[in-house]
């Protein structure tokens, strides 16, 4: 699975994109999110900064409950503010 | 149609480019957006999240063409560092109708400023700072619901 971060989500994390092979336990966002949380403080850190932090799995937002499988593209990233 | 790049834009030949395509339309807006010239700001350095940007603002496109007549739509945005006075976006689009050419570019821009993954860090002379969505942003994006 690729996974991507964006804004001060990659800076917090301290890079912008990475592979991983995802457990066959994780089924939902939710579950990556607490794996990766586990796996390093780094993420635990960035996921609690903020409660308004969007997802996006295949360039389409997401809900936290929603399933992922392996060959997704999963993102992170804070509120938009292009234009 | 959509162009999502770091490279500036020659506002001329997009409208040159535009007008030779559009045919008969009698209607066409311009909307630009450039970095704001703000005292001790350097620059702005906006990441982006390119494939999705384009799939994000294709979507917001495709809303705008079925909700006014439109024929020609031209959209591009930059990320990267950008400069005081320097241009972010652009949005064009063309109509038979002046009020279906105006209505769908600024409905275009209000999503595309919510919705489209781009995030603005400004650069200060003494510090640095990630932009926060406005809420006033959400609620002008939300009024096209009411209309």
């Amino acid at each position: 699975m690729k996974l991507k971060y964006f804004s001060w989500i990659a800076e917090i994390i301290g890079k912008r994109e990475e592979v991983i092979e995802l457990p066959t336990e994780i089924k939902s966002l939710d579950d990556l999110i607490g794996w990766l949380s586990v796996k390093d403080p780094k993420y635990k850190d960035a996921f609690n900064t903020s409660n308004t932090i969007k997802y996006a799995v295949n360039y389409q937002l997401s809900k936290r409950d929603n399933n992922i499988k392996n060959t997704d593209e999963v993102a992170f990233f804070p509120p938009m503010t292009g234009g | 149609m959509i162009s999502i790049r770091r490279k500036d834009f020659d506002i001329q030949k997009e409208l040159d480019s535009i007008i030779t395509k559009s045919g008969n339309d009698s209607a066409l807006s311009i909307f630009i957006g450039k970095v704001r010239k703000e005292k001790k700001l350097r620059y702005l350095n906006i990441d982006c999240y390119p494939e999705m940007a384009k799939y994000q603002i294709k979507q917001i496109a495709d809303n705008a063409n079925k909700r006014w007549k439109i024929n020609k739509v031209r959209i591009i945005h930059r990320y990267g560092e950008l400069h005081p006075g320097e241009n972010i976006v652009t949005v064009i689009t063309t109509a038979n109708h002046r009020q279906d050419s105006l209505e769908s570019n600024a409905y275009i821009m209000d999503y595309l400023k919510n919705c489209a993954p781009f995030w603005k860090k400004e650069i200060y002379e003494d510090h640095t700072e990630w932009v926060k969505q406005k809420s006033s942003d959400l609620l002008i994006m939300e009024k096209w619901d009411k209309v």
